[in-house]
């Protein structure tokens, strides 16, 4: 297992690596030039040349990456260039509201997911299951903003029972998370209801019911350990991308979250914010990935005991 | 040998509802088990032995269903148990060992936790209780180092070994009947005979019967007592075990011996039956076996033979019906 482990950190390590070298190429490769935007077209040459050589932009690339790496790893991503307010400074905002949006979002959607995938398939080919994928797929297709602003339009204008947006009012979450919990549960649930039915149809849960365990517990030991894979793969994938932020849901209901950060970042052309949204983002990819590869250890003897041959 | 019966079968039915039409697994069969005896089932494959085995547990699910019949254990019928009935009876009183050794243990679970699982949903015990016990079964099936093991996965195990957990995980709770569907069909040839020798002596030491299924004939002899062939979900003969080898009455048990190597007189040919085995999904008029048999008349072709007493031997085929002689 400790060999395991250390070969999943070893490669997480290389993985940010690189996405450092990407980020700063990308972001000094794209067109348009930061600080012509930044002065927004008033100054003179020399002003422009100034500005260039305090930001550390008139050095080589090579030691520019150099210096944006070992400012990096002190979680150093400089000011914004638009309002001047260190960068780490905005991330701290708007981090805990992301991450507090995106945990809530993730249990919801698991739990439902879950349940419902699992009663889909126990109950597979009934009118129970039939529902349940129909109301799946209204989710799934339902544009988000759509969605949203219904339940704006339902418990916030009509109802008045919630807010309809901001992050003010004490119970501000809870028509974002209903949003983006049902949308990531339904979806789930697809998935989940195909690895539950490829589990149930194996040959140890038919050991299981001869051995005289009970139906309920055929499904949450036996099938729902080995089923866990998947799911675990696809409770992930929903967390990078809610931590990433929810884009859409932040800008319908207002909020100040990682995702309008970066949006915000790549209109103005605000190079510091882009680079550290960006390493942000691959952080999230590898530290979620090594759990998730973690706990497949956990859950699965095979990987663990042959050290990750799968 | 008047025995006690312990299982009595009486015109099972079992069938599994298709999209292209209801396939009559099992139709319409008798027998019993005693108790302490090897009762051993041999058929082709498909003739619906482990069909059989299921519904003696009550385990067939959609899209089949036992759809008649009555299978009483100790004068219950297990067909008509209700859910709790049937979780303590399974596993109890009777514990199947199953043909895929490599698929039958869950794969996430440790061995002694699943040995575990059926001793503490039978028995009132302590983990600590239920460990030693899984243990010494372990030991009893011949597994070297069963404190090891029990901490070990099923893919860390030959498949050998897993058949014996298998094994070790039906007995737990000294059941009066251990089925074993074809235990050793999926194993090398040297550990099959290792396996066959183990449940031989369990039989003798626990005083259980066993109901042995299997495809090969070979794999019975000096095993059974009685030995019932399956033919297209039909019981076309029972008899004690020597009747079977020595004097084999139904023209397919005939061909089925014929097929064993080493009794062919010619080894370099061996015997194969003749044509196919019948489609279940379709009804059949006469005899089953008709279309294969080298005997078979016009009236094996219309009419459907009854099961007729030859000696202590029950055989399904008109050449031992009265008016055999005399039929067109
Ligand atoms: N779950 C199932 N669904 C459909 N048909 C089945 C199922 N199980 C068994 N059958 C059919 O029942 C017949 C008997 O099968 P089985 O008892 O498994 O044969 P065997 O004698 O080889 O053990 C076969 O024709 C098989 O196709
Ligand atoms: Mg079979």
């Amino acid at each position: 297992m400790l060999k395991y482990i250390l070969s999943r950190l070893g490669q997480a390590v290389i993985v940010l690596l690189l996405a450092t070298i990407v980020t700063f190429v990308l972001v000094n490769v794209a067109p348009g030039d930061p600080v012509i935007t930044m002065l927004q077209k008033r100054a003179d040459q020399a002003q422009i040349d100034r500005v260039r050589r305090e930001l550390g932009l008139d050095k080589p690339l090579i030691n520019q990456y150099f210096d944006f790496l070992t400012k990096a790893i002190r979680f150093d991503f400089g000011n914004s260039y638009s309002n001047r307010i260190p960068v780490m400074q905005l991330i701290k905002q708007a981090f805990p509201v992301t991450i507090k949006l995106g945990l809530w979002s993730l249990l919801f959607a698991a739990i439902f997911g879950i349940t419902v995938g699992t009663l889909s398939a126990v109950f597979r080919g009934t009118l129970i299951d039939k529902f349940i994928m129909l109301l799946a797929i209204f989710q799934i297709s339902a544009p988000a903003f759509w969605f949203a602003m219904m339940l704006q339009i339902f418990f916030g204008l009509h109802l008045k029972i919630l807010p309809v947006s901001g992050m003010s009012h004490p119970l501000w979450m809870v028509l974002p998370v209903t949003v983006l919990g049902l949308r990531y549960g339904a979806m789930s649930a697809r998935l989940i209801r195909t690895s539950m039915l490829d589990a149930l149809s194996q040959d140890y849960v038919r050991t299981a019911k001869a051995k005289g365990v009970a139906d309920i517990l055929v499904v949450m030991k036996h099938v729902l350990k080995n089923a866990s894979i998947p799911i675990m793969t696809m409770l992930g994938g929903m967390l990078r991308s809610m931590l990433s932020g929810a884009v859409v849901v932040e800008r319908v209901f207002g909020i100040q979250g990682m995702g309008k950060l970066a949006i915000d970042a790549v209109m103005s052309r605000d190079i510091n914010i882009i680079q550290a949204t960006c390493l942000y983002s691959a952080f999230l990819f590898v530290i979620i990935n090594l759990i998730v590869d973690l706990t497949y250890g956990l859950l699965d003897p095979r990987i663990r005991i042959t050290g990750g041959a799968k | 040998m008047a025995q006690e019966v312990l299982i009595q079968v009486k015109d099972l039915l079992t069938q599994f509802r298709l999209d292209d039409g209801l396939l009559t697994a099992v139709n319409g069969i008798s027998f019993e088990i005693h108790k302490g005896e090897t009762l051993g089932i041999v058929g082709e494959s498909g003739c619906g032995k482990s069909v059989t085995a299921l519904s003696l547990l009550n385990l067939i699910e959609p899209p089949g269903k036992v759809a008649g019949g009555e299978i009483l254990c100790d004068g219950v019928n297990v067909l008509k148990m209700n859910k709790r009935e049937l979780r303590s009876f399974r596993g109890n009183q009777i514990a199947m060992v199953f043909q895929e050794p490599m698929t039958s243990l869950n794969p996430v679970f440790t061995v002694g936790n699943q040995i575990d699982e059926v001793i503490r949903i039978h028995n009132r015990v302590s983990s600590h209780e239920a460990r030693e016990r899984t243990i010494e079964l372990l030991r009893l099936v011949n597994i070297p180092l069963p404190e090891q093991r029990y901490g070990e996965y099923p893919h860390q195990l030959s498949g050998g070994m897993r058949q014996r957990v298998m094994i070790a995980m039906a007995l737990a709770c000294n059941p009066k009947l251990l089925i074993c569907d074809e235990p050793t069909t999926a194993l090398d040839v040297t550990v099959q005979a290792q396996v066959l020798k183990l449940i031989n002596k369990l039989k003798r030491q626990m005083d259980m019967a066993i109901m042995l299924i299997t495809h090969d004939l070979a794999v019975i002899s000096s095993i059974a007592d009685r030995v019932i062939i399956m033919y297209a979900g039909q019981i076309v003969e029972e008899a004690i075990e020597r009747e079977i080898f020595t004097n084999p009455l139904h023209p397919y048990t005939e061909a089925l011996l014929k097929s064993i190597p080493s009794l062919s007189k010619n080894t370099e040919e061996l015997y194969m039956i003749k044509g196919m085995v019948p489609n279940l999904l379709q009804r059949h008029e006469g005899c089953l076996f008709a279309p294969r048999c080298e005997y078979a008349r016009e009236i094996c072709r219309s009419v459907e033979p009854s099961s007729c007493l030859v000696g202590n031997t029950k055989v399904l085929c008109h050449k031992y019906m009265d008016d055999w002689e005399v039929a067109p």
